[in-house]
């Protein structure tokens, strides 16, 4: 007989709503007409098909911010003893290193607006884009960082950003002098040296969570996981698969959770 | 603050039009005068704006030099005009408009590339909850108003148009702040007929900022403005258009029509080089025929 997944390791485990966006309806973008996993019911096959009660979701599945949607949300995700673990905000045309003040503003008014969402459905993070962080506007998207941070500071929510598109160490560096937390997602880097550089100093600023990708012919997974648990990480690892990795969603999933699984 | 010399201006301005010489303005018809930042748009200090020694008002000293020089007590500003969104920043604000006796008429809210008409959900969605930011800033600053940008509310948006509308509206209303909506129409874009816009706000439940100045013709004009007049939430804008529009023109139609709300000058770059008489000429005009 099989021995049941350790249960430790799963409760570190989180599922992105995006590995499974060709199955998925009732999002903000409503989707493939075949879809046939409404967005509410996510967190419940999770939990039954994986054992992973974990989820994470973008900003953009929501097709409505009213607190009664809202309400049901989490009352769906608690139905299956299910935790938001990070909602990732990703605004059209609006992020921090907008070189224009009132654009940041507008960015900062909707980051509280879905840090407040995220304390409501009990969810510990929000990931904004960093937009770049081009030197001209670095040190006016580190004020906004900051005055983002200040605010879920108040709501118990923490504030990350993901490294991809920008020099790791300059996200590190706007990530210190902001005091927010990092994302690492071991599938955005260009190069095996770049990835083993970033991954440990990265693993060691989390606001406790972080990405899994796995692209064989870029990188080793596995090599990544242990690369997190040589520096101590004790975080989440969430789950990200796309629908390039096979034209059934949950096998890319499971294959991912199954290297997590043997190398955490 | 304002400065001296700009006091001097203004002294000018008002012994120019002749107001120092005859009876004080009337109280009570200044009472339904407001004015709009976006005529101090060529001096005004604003996030946009780089710096710039024409730029000589402070967003902060706004309500003061208006009062002093205007004996106005109502402004709308632009939530483009803000330098912060913080709540030390607008309880600041909200001082320095007390401290002048002074009122926030309504807040504009122009947001760049979110709007009602938006065909993708998500970004309706963002205009909701920038939107719903906005109201809780009005309801910061005693501001009764909201007005939104409609977009092109071309026909193919506009059912979601109006259920987004309807949306913003319930949040309103918990928060006693009306959203508002004016007509626009520009040679240069494609424009919505005026009674489809009044369509929409009937539609939605919001209320109608008549702008007398932002019509194709006098026919349209005459048409709509009676109309609008019986939906606003108690505020209209005014324009005066040297060649095609007199404000007092919209004005009488504003009284015919039975309306007894406030009327905010909308001064532009048609009414002359200095913001400061283009509005006084406007004032003038609606003290005289209010």
């Amino acid at each position: 007989m099989m021995e049941p997944p350790d249960q430790a390791r799963l409760d570190r485990i989180a599922v992105m709503s995006v590995c499974f966006a060709p199955l998925l309806k009732g999002t903000a973008r409503a989707g493939n007409p075949k879809a046939t996993l409404d967005l509410m019911d996510l967190a419940g096959m999770v939990a039954d098909r994986y054992g992973i009660h974990r989820v994470e979701f973008q900003q953009v599945d929501f097709p409505s911010a009213d607190p009664a949607y809202f309400r049901e949300f989490r009352s769906r995700v608690q139905k299956a003893d299910s935790q938001v673990n990070q909602i990732n905000l990703d605004f059209a045309n609006l992020n921090v290193s907008s070189p224009d003040l009132t654009i940041r503003l507008e960015t900062i008014e909707l980051t509280k607006r879905w840090i407040d969402h995220a304390a409501g459905l009990d969810c510990a993070r929000v990931m904004v884009s960093h937009g770049g962080l081009a030197p001209a506007v670095r040190q006016s998207a580190i004020e906004t960082l900051k005055t983002m941070n200040a605010y879920g500071k108040t709501k118990n929510v923490s504030v990350a950003v993901d490294p991809a598109n920008a020099p790791w160490e300059t996200v590190v560096e706007v990530v210190k002098a902001a005091g927010i937390g990092v994302n690492p997602d071991c599938g955005n880097f260009p190069d095996k040296e770049s990835r083993a550089a970033a991954l440990p100093v990265l693993y060691r600023m989390t606001a406790g969570s972080s990405r899994v990708q796995h692209i064989p012919n870029k990188f080793d997974t596995a090599a990544a996981i242990k690369m997190a648990n040589e520096v101590g990480y004790k975080g989440v690892f969430s789950i990200e698969t796309s629908s390039r990795n096979s034209p059934d969603p949950h096998a890319p999933v499971k294959a991912i959770l199954d290297i997590l699984l043997a190398n955490m | 603050m304002m400065k001296r010399r700009e006091f001097l201006i203004g002294s000018a301005t008002a012994l120019a039009s002749g107001r120092a010489w005859g009876k004080r303005p009337d109280r009570a018809k200044l009472n339904r005068v407001g004015i709009m930042t976006v005529c101090f748009d060529s001096v005004l200090k604003t996030p946009s704006a780089p710096p710039d020694p024409k730029r000589t008002v402070e967003i902060m000293d706004f309500a003061d030099m208006i009062a002093q020089r205007y004996g106005v007590h109502r402004l709308e500003f632009q939530h483009t005009d803000f330098f912060s969104t913080e709540p030390g920043y607008f309880q600041e604000f909200r001082r320095r408009i007390k401290k002048a006796k002074s009122q926030v008429n309504q807040l504009s809210l122009e947001f760049a590339n979110l709007n009602i008409s938006a065909t993708d959900p998500v970004i309706r969605l963002e205009a909701i909850e920038l939107t719903r930011s906005w109201i809780d800033h009005a309801v910061e600053l005693e501001c009764p108003r909201v007005m939104l940008n409609q977009g092109t509310l071309a026909p193919e948006v506009r059912q979601s148009a109006i259920e987004t509308l309807k949306t913003m509206n319930a949040y309103a209303k918990t928060k006693n702040v009306f959203i508002t909506m004016e007509p626009r129409w520009r040679e240069d874009a494609k424009n919505v007929p005026w009674d489809v816009f009044v369509d929409v706000i009937k539609a939605s439940g919001i209320r109608c900022n008549p702008d007398s100045g932002n019509f194709p013709d006098d026919a349209s004009r005459a048409a709509a403005l009676p109309i609008m007049y019986g939906m606003t939430a108690g505020s209209s804008h005014v324009k005066e258009i040297p060649g095609k529009f007199r404000a007092a023109d919209g004005i009488r139609i504003s009284k015919e029509a039975g309306y007894t709300g406030f009327y905010v000058i909308e001064a532009r770059a048609n009414n002359g080089p200095d913001p400061y008489v283009a509005v006084q000429s406007i004032l003038d005009i609606m003290l005289a025929n209010i």
